[in-house]
């Protein structure tokens, strides 16, 4: 019965490949004039349609098929071709270059600089049209950290999406403190080994046009006509030197067959001498400042090992994943003759399968093989020779003769599955879509949504899609020798898309399954993409000489263990760094995760430590102690991350920072709105680190389906949902209302906080729009964004930036297909102008009550806010999480030097210039309170939102009220009474009032508070002018009656 | 330690000479204790007394507090409509879940005692579980979630009794009854132990006796045999279950937020959290704490008396 099926998918499936086949002829040919269209595409901004032209550029497989690309094992001799042709970087063509260049040597070479704005271009004569591919020889010229970016165009147009984007690493070299493994990294106090310094040096690197996903591990090949080709470079981030552009030929590379043959031919033999080690963690240099030497504690015979002492003695492991990245060694050996290259690895993170990595010797591949060298999964550490899993590799080298060895990290084999797995996530994406559209998420199982008649073709790409599964299963099994749970995973999705394909009836009970495996499948494809492989030392050994131990004996383990176990009774493991004991150290507090306090402390012996010769203890506490440690006296004199520091400022626990001589300047690196929150009465008491505004994610591939676009306002928004809604889709919204108040000005305060503002017209029409939103209009209350956008129900969604990290790692199957934005705004009917302004929540560093050396520790804030350390622990980050990560700094400045694109960053700095935020006052915990609570009975109740916000007006006006008189603050009711006896009507005019009259500063607060140790305050000339609460209720009562005319001023002094 | 060491003349002595003698008598035992009864003082007893102390000042953690005499229980029963929306829900909670949870124990465990010891052990298991792991209720929030998605609205919605998810533990009238349920099926926890520990240490030999004597039904063996036999352990399983169901309000704050919307099974411990933690008003959540404890030590005696009728 099963094999009936298949042939019936299999004949299908002819069909569809024909059909399939003219499709992409088809859009081949579309493609074609819209590429001309895309040449100034990316010049302009990214919008949705930028977008999605982008997105429409053909695939390198569509481009080998139009333009009839030969694969390798097809090729005849007479295929493989040995052009090459050669311009250099100074001889650039004019006419179609609009970058600013200039001509600099560096190193001996004369180059061309190419700046991160505007294009340059090389012009070429191509005398036979063919398949070529680009190498440029090119050098950093600054000692940024960033990668160097840049888009490629072969005359004038991107050829297909692979060989759009480039990304040219720079090359940093490891600085050691002394020559020995010994001596080579600087210990700190305790005696535990630092990671080296790592500068970027200006080497010349050749980058040869590959897959920026590592997908291909050939170069990219090109359809070159003959006659004129125009190579162009367009900047997107930092400068970069070309020395040279060359055109060329793919030539066929020697196979190990060939390098065996010569061998034999020239009569090498076995080298005779010793073996020579190098210690992994001490390379020379490496194509990532994050690929720093790491340590193992778990191996009693890594090389070197310590009982408590951290000793750097690995290198890679996760730091180490991403195809392209590369490591360097340099050695010599002693004798001449052929050796073999052995590795004490680990590879216990992709089970069942083996991660890659290609060698180069002296810059070059040695022979074909060794660009996929394995690496076996095994929770041990493991000792072998290099190999491709059929033959161990032989190395020639000469005696006294300096090699380098360059290890990167490739897909290897797996690049084809990857890319496979890759297409088949994009056709289910598509079937899934197609299909939900009809169906709606929750589709009704007994119903006959006559599938198999509407989308014929979604039902017969679903069988192709199983059967392309299946075969990745047998490729993987074959390569790998075994089954694991990383087959499992295609086999179970295979399985279920067979179902789905083979019988119409189950399509609608496993759509939501279908999702699933979707998402399980893109999961599965970052997990083997990551090529986890993390190296102890490489043994240049003689070959046929035997093999270092793996792994360290039982008896070894024990005793490893067993001291490890003494140890732990006296080492201190908690202090990261200086000894916790040194007097006049800065203590610092951090509650944040032991890694993250790691980076921290290290960033700290590296910077402030080193600039200021300052001890610092830096603590990891739990969370929530902060008040109870000033409280008793043994706090910190730095707090990072301390939640509501102005809960306690307010009580006098936290020192203001106004005072110190560099505020403004520390204050200039954030955008106004970040020092709102933290800051009362004119006082400033933390120093903002982390801002959080809400962006609006877009699913680009579905709007641009539907024909909507990327909202402006937020009438743009609603005016989108009943087409959403039709396609049983949805808009995920925050329930916050302060987006529309502070849009139009609003604000929750009156009178510097004395009462809230919710009883104003427009605080009222805010409101209720907002809960329109959810009763009208319907939108879900409650929901689990990151699914939704995910599957593609909810398309767009306003969320806070850490979406985007979770959609990294959790979402990689619609990679490219999103973005993120301002959120909407209102439209200013005067102006003409649409605010975007966003509200962004701040979080900060304190310095608490008690705090030893003021001086010092505003140093530390001041070290810790500025650009350089913001950039460090950003980037040290993402080396730690990968690319969920990364993070939104509240440093302009820092904004620009982390990894995030050039439209991602144009968004995050359009969001971040317009943020606003709410302003502390004491009560302000009631605020929120009440307005979830009128939210919630407006949204489940059915109540008049108007009525309910309005409802709880005195509610919070008490509280507030109550707070304040806790803290001798002028209340609403002492304030109404000034305010009739004055005629002021703004605080303002009162502070200016209070100013003049008693000569002091506008800030002066002794207006609106009564501070103990003030000898005149508000409460003083309210007294002196027989102005009270009491009096003044009753003239209110008096002259509402009409029992009085006089004014109160009058009233009073009668 | 049994054995006199000495002949002394008890009525020579007065009370404390008496005491002062059997703790000398008795010393390694009190020696014993000290390991638990420093840590019980220092962080029971003390506090206790400290926060009585506390109740009756302005203190707020960080600055120096003020003597204010009685204020803070005047406002607490005069001028705090907040504490008597919690005093109501606590007590409705406590007359519903205390005696409930403590009754529930108690049956589940009788029925339980009749089956075969290995399905016992079983059963037992599967009864005591959702306590034994602390924060299983919060299976809860997946089963009422709030989402189309949630277990009760998907049912819902599928058998087309709501077009909408209904935001459970938003809705005023769903979270208390919702926060109940939850409450007793946590409920069968240390009490339940004991209970059932009680059931099996009563005497084979006296429900024959009782036999004998002319008990007729299950009913009677009940309450003239197995209760009496099993007092303490009721005591104990009614002390745990009812100052427990006092301090309640775990549940209510991970299910519904702390404060619930419209402070709907709002209780006292959130009125203290609040107090203590949002307002930073310590010498008031002290008053309201030293409320609490005076109703729990209330409801205590009030266990003690009607226990003692059991069997009677």
């Amino acid at each position: 019965m099963k094999e009936k099926t298949k042939k019936l998918i299999a004949l299908i499936m002819a069909a569809v490949m024909l059909i399939g086949s003219g499709l992409t002829v088809g859009a081949a040919k579309a493609g074609d004039t819209e590429n001309d269209d895309l040449k100034d595409i990316i010049d302009s901004n990214e919008t949705l349609q930028t977008m999605t032209e982008s997105m429409s550029l053909i695939t390198y497989e569509a481009y080998k098929s139009k333009y009839g690309y030969i694969e390798d094992k097809d090729k005849t001799d007479a295929d493989w071709g040995d052009f090459e042709t050669t311009v250099d970087g100074v001889d650039y063509d004019a006419e179609n270059t609009n970058a600013e260049v200039e001509v600099k040597e560096i190193n001996g070479v004369e180059a061309l600089v190419t700046p991160a704005e505007g294009s340059v271009a090389w012009k070429f004569d191509i005398p036979e049209t063919g398949w070529y591919t680009v190498t440029f020889e090119y050098s950093a010229v600054d000692e940024s950290k960033a990668d160097i970016e840049r888009l490629f165009r072969l005359n004038g147009i991107i050829p297909y999406s692979e060989a759009r984007y480039m990304s040219m690493q720079r090359t940093w070299v490891y600085e050691y403190a002394g020559d020995t493994r010994e001596d080579a990294f600087v210990p700190d106090v305790i005696g535990n080994e630092l990671a080296p310094e790592m500068h970027t040096e200006l080497t010349w690197e050749t980058y040869t046009m590959k897959d920026f996903y590592g997908h291909y591990t050939k170069p990219l090949e090109f359809y070159v006509n003959e006659g004129e080709a125009i190579v162009s470079l367009q900047g997107v981030r930092e400068s970069v030197a070309i020395a040279s552009v060359k055109i060329h030929s793919v030539a066929k590379e020697r196979t190990y067959k060939d390098v065996l043959d010569e061998y034999e031919e020239k009569g090498y033999k076995p080298a005779e001498g010793e073996a020579y080690m190098i210690e992994a963690e001490l390379p020379e240099s490496s194509s990532s400042v994050m690929i720093y030497p790491i340590y193992d504690l778990s191996s009693a015979i890594t090389s070197p090992q310590h009982t408590t002492l951290i000793k750097r003695n690995t290198i890679g492991g996760d730091k180490w994943v991403s195809p392209g990245k590369w490591i360097r060694y340099e050695f010599k050996c002693e004798a001449t003759g052929l050796y073999d290259i052995v590795t004490r690895y680990r590879q216990d993170a992709v089970n069942g399968m083996y991660t890659s990595r290609s060698i180069k010797i002296n810059g070059e591949y040695p022979f074909e093989e060794a660009k996929n060298l394995r690496f076996d999964y095994n929770a041990d550490w493991q000792v072998a020779p290099l190999t491709d899993g059929y033959d161990t590799f032989q190395f020639y080298f000469e005696k006294g003769e300096t090699y380098v060895i360059e290890l990167e990290v490739t897909l290897g084999n797996m690049a084809e599955i990857i890319r496979r797995v890759d297409q088949i996530i994009d056709n289910l994406n598509d079937d899934y879509m197609a299909i939900l559209k009809l169906t709606g998420n929750d589709p009704d199982v007994n119903r006959d949504y006559g599938l198999s008649r509407i989308m014929p073709d979604v039902i017969v790409n679903l069988g192709g899609q199983a059967l392309a599964l299946e075969s990745a299963v047998d490729y993987i099994s074959e390569m790998n020798g075994i089954k694991s749970d990383n087959t499992a995973t295609l086999e179970q999705a295979a399985v279920l898309v067979e179902r789905m394909a083979t019988d119409e009836a189950e399509i609608a009970a496993n759509l939501g399954s279908l999702k699933e495996w979707i998402s399980s499948l893109g999961t599965w494809m970052t997990n083997v993409s990551s090529q986890f492989v993390e190296l102890d030392y490489i043994m240049i050994q003689p070959t046929g000489s035997e093999l270092p131990q793996a792994n360290a004996s039982g008896w070894q383990a024990f005793i490893y263990e067993m001291q490890k176990f003494f140890a732990s009774f006296y080492a201190d493991y908690n202090s990261i760094g200086t000894e916790s004991t040194e007097a006049g150290a800065l203590s610092v507090w951090t509650s944040s995760g032991r890694d993250q306090a790691q980076i921290i402390k290290n960033l700290i012996n590296e910077g402030f430590a080193k600039e200021t010769g300052a001890a610092v203890e830096l603590k990891l506490t739990a969370g929530g102690v902060l008040l109870q440690s000033i409280l008793a006296g043994v706090g910190p004199d730095v707090s990072i991350d301390s939640q509501s520091p102005m809960e306690m400022a307010i009580r006098g626990a936290i020192v203001p920072l106004n005072k110190f001589d560099t505020f403004d300047e520390v204050m200039s690196r954030f955008s106004d709105s970040a020092k709102v929150p933290i800051t009362l009465y004119g006082e400033t008491y933390a120093v903002p680190t982390g801002q959080v505004p809400y962006f609006m994610f877009c699913r680009n591939d579905i709007l641009s389906q539907l024909g909507l676009s990327v909202p402006e306002t937020w009438d743009d928004l609603m005016s989108m949902v009943p087409v959403l809604q039709f396609n049983n889709m949805e808009i995920g919204m925050a329930q916050d209302f302060s987006l529309f108040l502070y849009q139009q000005g609003g604000s929750y305060w009156r009178d510097e906080g004395m009462a809230n503002n919710f009883d104003s017209t427009l605080a009222l029409d805010c409101f209720e729009y907002m809960c329109n939103m959810f009763t009208q209009y319907s939108l879900p209350v409650n929901f689990d964004g990151t699914n939704r956008f995910k599957t593609g129900e909810m398309p767009v969604l306003i969320s806070g930036l850490d979406l985007y990290n979770t959609l990294q790692v959790f979402a990689p199957e619609i990679s490219g297909l999103w973005g993120f934005y301002e959120i909407p705004g209102t439209l200013n009917e005067e102006t003409g102008e649409v605010d975007h302004s966003c509200i962004s929540f701040i979080s900060g560093v304190v310095m608490p009550r008690g705090c030893a050396n003021e001086e010092l520790a505003w140093d530390f804030l001041d070290w810790y806010s500025d650009k350089d350390y913001q950039v460090d622990y950003a980037n040290e980050m993402v080396a730690l999480l990968g690319p969920s990560g990364k993070q939104a700094l509240s440093n302009i400045e820092a904004m620009d030097e982390l990894t995030w694109t050039e439209s991602e960053y144009k968004t995050l700095q359009k969001v971040f210039s317009d943020t606003f935020a709410i302003e502390y006052f004491p009560g302000d915990y009631f605020v929120t309170r009440y307005v979830g609570f009128a939210f919630n009975s407006a949204t489940t109740q059915g109540a008049d939102p108007s009525d309910e916000l309005l409802s709880y007006v005195s509610d919070i006006n008490k509280e507030i009220t109550r707070k304040r008189k806790e803290f001798d603050l002028m209340i609403d009711d002492e304030w109404s009474a000034i305010k009739d006896y004055t005629g002021f009507t703004t605080t303002t005019e009162w502070r200016e009032f209070w100013a003049s009259e008693r000569g002091t500063d506008v800030n002066d607060n002794t207006a609106i508070r009564d501070i103990e140790d003030a000898e005149y305050t508000f409460r003083n000339w309210m007294e002196e002018h027989n102005v009270t609460v009491d009096n003044h209720q009753k003239w209110v009562r008096e002259s509402n009656n009409g029992t009085t005319t006089l004014s109160y001023k009058e009233w009073t002094e009668q | 330690m049994s054995k006199k060491k000495e002949t002394v003349a008890v009525h020579n002595m007065s009370k404390a000479q008496w005491t002062w003698h059997l703790m000398k008598q008795y010393k390694v035992g009190y020696f014993m204790t000290i390991p638990f009864m420093i840590l019980f003082f220092a962080f029971t007893v003390i506090p206790v007394f400290a926060s009585v102390f506390v109740a009756f000042t302005d203190w707020n953690l960080l600055q120096t507090p003020n003597f204010v005499g009685f204020q803070n229980f005047i406002t607490l029963f005069l001028n705090d409509d907040l504490f008597i929306i919690a005093l109501k829900n606590t007590i409705l909670f406590a007359v519903v879940v205390g005696p409930g949870s403590y009754i529930m124990s108690f049956v589940i465990a009788w029925f339980i005692n009749e089956l075969d010891p290995k399905v016992r052990a079983f059963v037992t298991l599967v009864f005591y579980a959702p306590s034994l792991t602390g924060s299983a209720y919060t299976i809860f929030q997946y089963i009422f979630s709030s989402d189309a998605y949630g277990l009760v609205n998907g049912w819902l919605m599928n058998f087309g009794l709501i077009d909408a998810p209904i935001r459970w533990f938003q809705t005023e009238q769903y979270i208390f009854p919702l926060c109940i349920i939850i409450s007793l099926w946590m409920s069968l926890n240390t009490g339940f132990l004991a209970s059932i520990a009680g059931l099996q240490g009563v005497d084979r030999a006296q429900y024959e006796a009782a036999a004998v004597d002319g008990i007729t039904n299950r009913w009677q063996e009940l309450w003239y045999v197995t209760l009496p036999n099993m007092k303490e352990t009721l005591m104990f399983s009614a002390v745990l279950s009812i100052t427990g169901a006092f301090g309640f309000g775990g549940i209510v704050t991970s299910m519904a937020g702390d404060p619930p919307t419209g402070y709907v099974g709002y209780t006292l411990t959130h009125h203290l959290g609040e107090y203590s933690g949002a307002r930073m008003e310590f010498g008031y959540a002290s008053a309201i704490s030293f409320v609490l404890f005076l109703i729990q030590i209330g409801a205590n005696m009030a266990i003690n008396r009607a226990l003692s009728k059991v069997g009677k």
